[in-house]
């Protein structure tokens, strides 16, 4: 009966933290919930413009106008998992005061942060269904791998954030190199591009778990094509990482407090 | 006998603070060291103790926000712990959003905060501005609407911080009796003040922290007649 009952009371808190997250991003903006997408598609706009006009890159599977779309796809999960890992490492100084005054697990800040993220992303990712669909080129069934696929993005993403969350409040040099890290990350992975003009030589790439990621999307969004053994084993590094991500923050977590 | 409220038991938090102001040098600080304590259940107990004689890190302990040392709290059920007031209230949501929110951090589940919500508002007087932004209230109004969620229903522990002096003089004898009420109905109450004189008018037992160590637990009047006497 109690266990139940803090079960229920954890999640309504879960709940009223996601939500209050979200409100206070937009509330009082005459765009509101609008800037997730306008960001984006203006930077899609701008470097397909770049890369087809100026340096004429070319899409062996997709059609030059479908070029933005493939950038749009890159942004939307890129987004999502650096915004998430960025925002991760500041989620306890950013709310200290309810950290030190309210018993409220603190598990629930990094997951906050990710269920916040994962709200963006759905909508970058609706919007980009509707523009799909005004073109005709939207997906048929494969639609619904999107649920697993979000699921394992989710996890994924939410593993990286219990570790970056508390790593950060050790060292916080880490704020530093993590943004160095994901430059570099940002550049490797076929984000501004499609991923088949990567040279076969350069196989170390595939070690990049964003390559499966955004694979995985496209094929789904653009492809239209599934591909289920990639996809249980980007289900499977998914778990891995949010199993050692949540074991990470359960053995190191209590000592928060002491840095906070 | 009845289950303690709450039990303490060899509750030590140890911190590593430096000697002198940019100094390398780091020595030990106790914040809280060794307290054995057993709090019934109903009791209403005020905890005095100069500045940084460990009181707020007790409370916090109780809520668990504190990495123990060593030692440990048995808690009898979820504790309410107020500690800076409304300190978690957003100035751009209302004041019933913040309401909801503040509520659900102090431990309350949604079904209960409906239940309470028109005694909320209607003891902190603010049914006219209930749905402005919450940068439109005065510091008085934030208190009374916190003092409000913190005291709604009837909590099995509750734990504030100096918060017995907060507001005007007319919200001070009414946030008073309210907890005088709560303890008749069965609430333990723990409650932290510098000022002697209004903790000695409202506990049924007295615990005086030196320097993270229990100095005095006992009668109000006597441990108020040892702490005056004891030198600053």
């Amino acid at each position: 009966m109690l266990k139940n009952r803090l079960l229920q009371l954890r999640l309504e808190q879960l709940s009223y933290l996601v939500r209050r997250d979200i409100k206070r991003r937009y509330k009082d903006t005459a765009l509101g919930l609008l800037w997730i997408v306008i960001t984006p598609l203006i930077q899609s706009v701008v470097i397909s413009f770049v890369f087809v006009r100026i340096i004429g890159i070319q899409s062996s599977q997709l059609p030059a106008s479908l070029y933005p779309f493939i950038v749009l796809s890159g942004l939307t999960a890129w987004n999502y998992i650096s915004h998430t890992v960025s925002q991760a490492m500041v989620v306890f100084t950013t709310n200290r005061e309810l950290v030190q005054n309210q018993p409220v697990p603190l598990l629930l800040l990094p997951l906050t942060s990710s269920l916040v993220k994962l709200f963006d992303f759905m909508v970058e990712t609706g919007f980009l269904l509707i523009l799909l669909v005004i073109i005709r080129h939207a997906p048929g069934w494969e639609v619904l791998l999107l649920i697993p696929f979000t699921f394992s993005l989710f996890l994924f993403v939410t593993g990286l954030s219990f570790i970056f969350s508390l790593i950060y409040l050790y060292v916080r040099d880490v704020g530093h190199v993590v943004s160095f890290i994901l430059s570099v990350w940002f550049w490797l992975s076929p984000i501004f591009f499609p991923a088949e003009i990567i040279p076969d030589r350069l196989a170390l790439f595939n070690a990049n778990p964003m390559i499966h990621i955004l694979a995985a999307f496209r094929n789904i969004m653009l492809y239209h094509t599934a591909d289920p053994l990639k996809d249980s084993k980007l289900l499977a590094l998914s778990l891995a990482v949010f199993l050692l991500g949540g074991m990470i923050f359960n053995r190191y977590a209590k000592k928060a407090y002491d840095t906070i | 006998m009845s289950t303690p409220a709450l039990e303490f038991v060899g509750v030590t938090k140890l911190y590593l603070a430096p000697r002198n102001r940019g100094s390398g040098i780091r020595e030990k600080v106790y914040a809280l060291d060794h307290i054995n304590l057993t709090v019934r259940p109903g009791e209403r107990i005020g905890i005095i103790g100069r500045n940084g004689a460990g009181k707020t890190t007790l409370l916090r302990a109780i809520g668990g926000t504190v990495n123990l040392t060593s030692g440990h709290i048995r808690r009898r059920s979820f504790p309410r712990i107020v500690i800076a007031l409304g300190g978690s209230f957003l100035s751009e949501f209302s004041g019933h959003e913040n309401l909801y929110l503040y509520a659900s951090l102090l431990g309350m589940l949604k079904t209960e905060v409906d239940r309470l919500y028109d005694w909320i508002v209607d003891f902190s007087g603010l049914q006219e501005v209930i749905n402005e932004p919450m940068r439109n209230y005065s510091n008085g109004m934030r208190t009374r609407l916190a003092f409000a969620i913190a005291t709604a229903g009837t909590p099995d522990i509750i734990c504030l911080d100096e918060l017995l002096s907060t507001g005007d003089l007319e919200f001070q004898q009414r946030s008073t009796k309210r907890l005088v009420e709560l303890s008749q109905a069965g609430t333990t109450t723990l409650i932290t003040h510098h000022d002697l004189f209004t903790l000695g008018n409202y506990a049924n037992r007295l615990i005086w922290l030196e320097n993270g160590r229990v100095r005095g637990d006992g009668d109000p009047a006597q441990i108020s007649a040892l702490y005056k006497t004891s030198s600053p």
